[in-house]
Order: structure tokens, then sequence, then C-alpha cells
């Protein structure tokens, strides 16, 4: 288990590396002009030279990317072009809520997929097990933007029902203070989300179906509720956990779109402005940490799974 | 037969002829050896059917993949052949016939440059439709070299080549995506290269996998034994042999590069207008969903998710196929 941790954490950091060499040659050799991109088509030379002067564009790009990595490994993420604000106070202000929005949506996705996953395997190829299908189906094979455009065609504009942007509170708290302006991105998060689990969770439950203990089970005389709780249900939960460790990227996908359509002040909807500002140094940050969380995802799944399946050794 | 695996006897003879003895002690390169005996047995009896034969007729048989199939046909035809009789101006702004609803002149009305919506759907749809398909096939192509070449190697260059395809499952792409786009303005082209680069990842470890549990099968130690080279076992054997994956794979590629491509889109990350793109005239329309022009957002919407379903189902189709066809032997 030691050996395991550190032979990944090692990989880990190789990735990481991998990662920031290719966001930061990415940024620096394409072609384009930075400092133009900033200042815009009018800018003069001069002040083009300052700009890259104060932001050590004008260095070459080994001194540049060992000073980023040196920032890096003392926690600073670097320094934002346009918002004359660090990308860490940045985070730190938006992370806290895009927890509430993915927190929720994952929790309200789980509890979805289990139950609907345990149903549609027991009820194979039965009618319930085919509407269940062509629902994750479709929904699966809409841009993560489409259900939340329809959600709000419905619930806010049509009934009235809910507004269609969320609310724009400072802090995390202040987010779950007003539920309704909460409901359409955390219920289309949901839906995203629901269609990334659904699938993997009906087959894992075939296949636990199919194992020997069930046989054992259903030999024994347990009734079918305890078997369900018991058995399937306790087994299905472990790909739950590989399942959500694994869907962290494209969960943080579908977040940021949901964020762009309904005004959700997070991480997701500061990268989009950012990337429409061209705030580079913003962008390279929140892709660092994204990768950085993508990592211990599958790092913690792996581990979480052979913590919750004793068969398994790392 | 352990006499094949060492490799002697066979540097002479030319390698056409290895096959032809392959063939005729009843390997044909389709075939796991394991089962060979007892396939031919069995084919002897059954009324011979050639594999994509059967492959097809199971395929026919659901009817959600044909409905995929059709949905694609059509829609590919609209959008490459419905131009050339349905001609529409999507070059020049016209704000005098700007958000109308639909009407004959109109079938689904105009957006609020006044450019034909059918029309438009159509222009955009071939760029979503080359896209996807490019996609498709360059991320296998790379893929399936990429797969075969750790697998049949195996060892350090197997751990080596897997590593870098870890480090590319954890890049963000679509973050990666949008960083990249604000400093290229975006081609076709580029577009296809950078959803092939962050796509091939995921054939390249399937196949990869695959290919390990195919190479240690008795077919691979006879070619082998019979002094056929790397490349030619693979060629000849082993890509062969999972082509099912491989087809699967690329028909859910396409489906994944349209969907990625409509999100850039949506998010305006894509090639810039005034080139119509689905993606595009859906993020436009929703600035005048309240004021209720339902045919500026909806048919965008309806073809993306149409499209993308149909590639899906034709996907999960051809899986339960080869399923059903691997399951026969």
């Amino acid at each position: 288990m030691l050996t395991y941790t550190l032979r990944r954490s090692g990989q880990g950091l190789l990735v990481l590396a991998g990662l920031t060499v290719i966001t930061f040659l990415l940024e620096h050799l394409l072609p384009g002009n930075i400092a133009r991109s900033i200042l815009g088509v009018h800018a003069n030379p001069a002040t083009i030279a300052a700009f890259d002067k104060q932001n050590d564009l004008n260095r070459s790009i080994l001194v540049q990317y060992a000073h980023f990595v040196d920032q890096l490994l003392h926690g600073n993420l670097g320094y934002s072009y346009t918002q004359n604000r660090s990308v860490d106070s940045m985070l730190a202000s938006e992370a806290p809520r895009d927890v509430v929005l993915v927190g929720l949506s994952l929790a309200l996705a789980i509890a979805i997929a289990v139950p609907t996953g345990i149903v549609q395997a027991m009820r194979r190829n039965r009618l319930v097990d085919h509407v269940g299908t062509g629902i994750a189906f479709t929904l699966y094979s809409m841009p993560p933007y489409v259900p939340a455009l329809l959600a709000v065609e419905i619930f806010s504009i049509r009934l009235h029902w809910l507004p269609s942007e969320a609310p724009q509170a400072s802090t995390a708290i202040g987010m779950l203070e007003h539920p309704a302006g909460l409901v359409l991105p955390v219920l289309t998060l949901t839906l995203v989300t629901y269609a990334l689990f659904s699938r993997y969770m009906r087959s894992a439950v075939i296949d636990t179906l199919a194992q020997p203990f069930m046989h054992t089970a259903r030999c024994k005389g347990l009734p079918e509720r305890v078997i369900v709780t018991r058995h399937v249900l306790r087994n299905s939960l472990i790909a739950v956990v590989t399942l959500t460790g694994l869907s962290i990227p494209g969960i943080l996908t579908a977040g940021l779109i949901t964020e762009e359509v309904f005004n959700f002040p997070g991480v997701g909807l500061e990268y989009f402005n950012a990337a429409t500002t061209n705030d580079f140094p913003t962008m390279l940050g929140i892709t660092v940490v994204i990768g950085v969380v993508t990592i211990l995802g599958n790092f913690l799944a792996d581990v979480s799974y052979a913590i919750l399946d004793p068969r398994v050794r790392l | 037969m352990p006499s094949l695996t060492h490799g002697y006897g066979c540097e002479q003879v030319s390698l056409s002829g290895c096959y032809l003895v392959l063939e005729s002690i009843g390997l044909p390169d389709t075939m796991p050896a394991g089962a060979s005996r007892r396939v031919t047995d069995e084919l002897a009896d059954e009324p011979e059917l050639s594999a994509a034969r059967a492959l097809l007729r199971t395929f026919l048989e659901d009817l959600p993949a044909v409905a995929g199939l059709v949905a694609i046909a059509l829609i590919v035809g609209a959008c490459f052949i419905g131009p050339l009789f349905y001609r529409t101006n999507q070059v020049t702004v016209n704000l005098v016939i700007a958000n109308q609803a639909p009407s004959a002149a109109h079938m689904l009305g105009t957006d609020g440059n006044g450019y034909d919506i059918l029309g438009r759907l159509m222009a955009g749809g071939q760029i979503s439709i080359e896209v996807g398909f490019a996609v498709g096939l360059v991320s296998t192509a790379v893929g399936v070299i990429y797969g075969t070449i750790a697998g049949y190697f195996g060892r350090a260059v197997d751990a080596v080549m897997m590593r870098f395809i870890d480090i590319g499952l954890s890049i963000p792409t679509v973050f990666l995506f949008i960083f990249v786009s604000r400093l290229v303005t975006p081609s076709v082209w580029l577009l296809i290269a950078l959803l092939s680069g962050m796509s091939w990842l995921v054939p390249a470890r399937l196949v990869r996998g695959d290919i390990l549990t195919l190479k240690v099968r008795e077919y691979v130690q006879a070619a082998r034994g019979l002094g056929a080279r790397p490349w030619q076992v693979i060629v000849r054997h082993l890509v062969p042999n999972s082509v099912g994956i491989i087809v699967v794979n690329a028909t859910f590629q396409i489906a994944n590069a349209i969907l990625m491509l409509a999100v850039l889109q949506f998010l305006g990350f894509s090639i810039p207008p005034p080139t119509p793109s689905w993606g595009t005239m859906l993020s436009t329309g929703i600035n005048y969903l309240f004021d209720g022009y339902w045919w500026q957002v909806y048919p965008a919407l309806v073809a993306i998710v149409l499209l993308v379903l149909a590639f899906n189902l034709v996907g999960d189709g051809l899986r339960d196929a080869f399923e059903v066809r691997l399951q026969r032997r």
C-alpha cells in the first residue's frame, strides 16, 4: 500500500510536470503576441515592450518556465493580466461556490443513478430498463448546455417558477441562502452527471448479479430486499467510487458550461471570462489546479477501490 | 505446438507460403486459434455465412441502430446535397428579413442577421460532419498504431508509452482547447488536429488492452514460429482480430468529436463567425429565447442531439453485433 502510494504520487508529479510543460509551451510557442492580445491592436511598441518587461515575457522561455515552476512550488499560481489580483485569491473566493454546485449535483446524481441502475439491471430488457436506457442515452448525447436551455425555457420562461440566473452571493453559504436560483444549475449538472454514470451503473449491477455469491444468497433463502441492500447495493457502490474519480474532468467541463449558461460565479465562469479576455495566467493557473484535482481524483478512486474491495491488492 | 514457437524453418519459405500453410491447417486469420477446430466443424454443419454477413445481419436486427444509421444518412445527405436545391444567402447580412418566423420563403425562419436558418443548418452541419468523421478517422488511426506498438512489444515500451496516455488523460481537454483557441484562430484543420490530439488516447488504450490478450494466442505463436516479422503479425493477425473494438470505438469517437465541437462552438471558441456552425447558432439563438423566437434555438439543438445520438446508437448496435459474433464462435 505504501509503495503503491509512493509510486502513484511519483506518477502524479510526472503527469503534473507534463501538464505544466504542455500548457506553458503552448502559451509561449504558438504564434500570436500575448501583449498585443491584452493591450489591443492599437498598442504602440513602447507599451508592448513595457508589458513584456513587466511580465517577464522578454526573457527566454526556459527562464520563464523555471520562474513559473518556482512560483508554483511556493504555492503561487500567478497574477491575472486583467483583474489585478492573484490566481490564488481568485480560487480562494470562487472555489467554495463550486464545491456547493458540484457537490450537490454529484450527490444528487449518485442518489438517482444507483437506484435506477439497480432497478434497470434487475428488470433487464424489460420496459423500465429500455425507458431508463433511452433517457440516459439521450442525455448522454446532449451537449451539457442543452438540458440547461430546456430547463430555462420550461421553468423560467414558460412557468416563471425559477430564476434563470444563479444567486450572485459572494460566499458559498450566501449561495445556499438563495436556493431558488440554485435549483436550475444544480438540476442541469445533476442530469449531465447522471448521464455519465447511469450506463456504467447498470452494467456494474449486471456484473454483480452474475457473481456466484448472488446464487449463494438466493439459495440460502435471503429475502430479495436483503439481497438488494446487502449484496447488490454495496457492491455497486464500489463502481460509484471509481466512476466519480474518473468522471472529474467530465463533470468540471459540464460545470464550466453550466456556470456560463446560468452566470454562476465559480471557477468555470472565471476560466471562461479569462479566456474571452486572454488572461493567460488565470487560464494557466486554473488548468494546473484542475489537473491536480483530476490526478488526485484518479488516485483516491484507486485507493478507495482497494479499501472497499478487499480482493483488490495494490 | 512447441516447435513452432522457436522460429526455425521458415526463413527460406516466402511469407505468402507461410500464410498458405496457416490457412490450410484451418487458421484463417480473423479467427482465434483456440476455437478454430470446433468452429470449423460447426461451420461445416451450418450453411456457410461469412463473418461480415453475420455481423450485418445482427446489426440490421437492431432497430435503434438501424434508425441511427438512417438518421446519419439523412442528415449527411441533407447537409451536403440539400444546399444544391435549397439555395440560401449565407454571406450578406439582410436586416430587412431578420428574425422572421418560419414561412414558405424561409422554411425554418431567419436569424437576427437575416440568414435563413435551414440553409445555415445545412452549412453548419457540413463542418460538424467533416470534423466528426475526420477526428474519428485520425484519432482511431493514431490510437491503433500507438496501441498495437505498446501492446505488442510490452514491458518497458508498454510502460513508458502508457504513462504518456495517463498524462494525456489527466489533462482537462476542453480547458486546454479553449486555451489554445485563444492563441490561434481555429480553422477546420486546426479543429481536427486538436480534437484528434485529445481523442486518440482512449482508442490507444483500448487497442493496447486487446492486443495484450490477443498476442499470446496460439495463432500468433504459429505465425511467429513460421518466421513472420512483428509488423506482419500486427497487420495480418492482431489488428484484424481487434477490428470490433476499433470500429465500435471509432463510431463513439465521431459522436464525441461532434459533441465537443458543439460545446466549443457554443462557448465561442471555434471557427469565428460568420462561418455558420450549430453551436454558434444555438448560443446566439438563446439571446432571443425570452422573445419567443423558438426557431432560432430548436433546429440547431435538435440537429446536434439527433446526430450525436445517431452515432451513439450505431456504435452501440455495432458493439452488440460484434459481441454476438464473438459469442457465436
